[in-house]
C-alpha cells in the first residue's frame, strides 16, 4: 500500500505503549495493532485528531505517501 | 425487538420457499406418475417374461412418450374423438402421445446407449434436486445467526445458481435424448415430432441467483472495508 503508517516510530520517540496510547484516544489495542501495522482501509479524522493530539505531532509525522509503491502497483 | 422481527421474517420466509419447493417437486413427480407407472409396468412385465423363459416378443412393447405437432400447419386436426356430450365425432389434434411399440423385434440401434443415457441423467437430476435445499438451509442457518456478508454464504449462493443452469442443462440434454431415440422410431403420417425445450425459467432463476451472490460479494468487500476503518 503507497500510504505508510508511522504510528510505530512517533510511539517509540514519545515513549508510549500500544495498550496506553489505545486506552487514551478509546480504540481498542486490536484496531490501533491493525492501524500500526499498515493493514487498515481507512482512517477517521477523529481518530487521526485523536493520535496527533496524545502524541503531539502533526498528521504528516504518522502518514506518508510512498511514490514508488503507487507506480507499481498502476 | 427489531432482531426479533427480521428473524420471524426471514423464518416465514425460508419456510415459505421449501414449501414451495416441495409442492414444485411434488407437482412434477404427481403429473409424470402416470407414465411413470406405465413405463414401469412395461418393463416389469418385460423383466418377467425374461426370467420365466417366457419371451412372448409380440406382447412386449416399450412406452414412447411423444411431443408432436400435426403437419402442415398449425389449423390442422388430423384426427377425430368421441364427444360424449355433444354430437359423435370431432377434430382433434394431439400434443402429447404414448406409443406402444415392440421393440424386442424391430431392434433400436443404440437403443442401450439411450437407455444408460437417460439413467445417467435421472441421477443426476435427483442429486441435483436433493443438494438445492441443502446449501439454502446452510445459508438460512447463518443468515439467523446475523452472518450476512459472509465468503460462505457467497459460496452457497453461487452454488444454488450452478445447480439451477445445471438443471436446466440436464433437463435439455435428457430432452435430447428422448429426441433422438423418437425420431429414430418413428415417422408419422400427419404429426411432426417436437424437441421438448427444457424450461427457461431454471436459466433466469440460476442467473438472478448469481447476481445476487456477486450484490453480496460486493457488500462482503464494503463490509470488509468499515471493519478496517479505524
Amino acid at each position: 500500500m503507497p500510504i505508510i503508517i508511522n504510528l510505530d516510530v512517533m510511539m517509540a520517540k514519545r515513549k508510549i505503549s500500544l495498550n496506553e496510547l489505545s486506552e487514551r484516544i478509546g480504540i481498542t489495542p486490536t484496531n490501533l495493532s491493525i492501524l500500526k501495522t499498515g493493514k487498515a482501509k481507512a482512517i477517521r479524522f477523529s481518530t487521526l485528531e485523536m493520535i496527533c493530539k496524545e502524541l503531539d505531532c502533526q498528521p504528516g509525522d504518522i502518514l506518508e505517501w510512498d511514490g514508488k509503491t503507487s507506480e507499481e502497483e498502476q | 425487538m427489531e432482531f426479533n422481527s427480521k428473524n420471524r421474517r426471514l423464518g416465514v420466509l425460508t419456510v415459505l420457499a421449501i414449501i414451495i419447493y416441495i409442492a414444485l417437486i411434488l407437482s412434477s413427480f404427481f403429473s409424470g406418475i402416470d407414465d411413470f407407472m406405465l413405463g414401469f409396468e412395461e418393463g416389469s412385465k418385460k423383466s418377467t417374461s425374461m426370467k420365466e423363459g417366457k419371451i412372448q416378443t409380440k406382447n412386449l412393447t416399450t412406452v414412447y412418450f411423444l411431443d408432436l405437432k400435426a403437419k402442415p400447419g398449425y389449423s390442422t386436426f388430423p384426427d377425430s374423438i368421441s364427444n360424449m356430450k355433444g354430437n359423435g365425432k370431432i377434430a382433434i389434434r394431439y400434443d402429447k402421445a404414448q406409443a406402444h411399440y415392440n421393440d424386442f423385434t424391430e431392434k433400436v440401434a443404440n437403443r442401450s446407449f439411450y437407455d444408460t443415457s437417460q439413467i445417467i441423467l435421472s441421477l443426476l437430476t435427483l442429486v441435483i434436486i436433493a443438494m438445492i435445499p441443502v446449501f439454502f438451509i446452510k445459508l438460512n442457518v447463518r443468515l439467523k445467526k446475523e452472518l450476512v456478508f459472509d465468503k460462505r454464504n457467497i459460496k452457497n449462493m453461487r452454488c444454488i445458481g450452478v445447480l439451477l443452469l445445471l438443471y436446466y442443462l440436464v433437463s435439455f440434454l435428457q430432452n435430447w435424448v428422448v429426441y433422438s431415440m423418437n425420431i429414430q422410431v418413428f415417422e408419422f403420417r400427419d404429426y411432426v415430432i417436437q424437441f421438448e425445450q427444457a424450461d427457461l425459467i431454471w436459466v433466469l432463476l440460476g442467473v438472478v441467483v448469481l447476481l445476487f451472490a456477486e450484490v453480496l460479494s460486493r457488500g462482503s468487500q464494503l463490509k470488509e472495508e468499515q471493519e478496517l476503518t479505524i
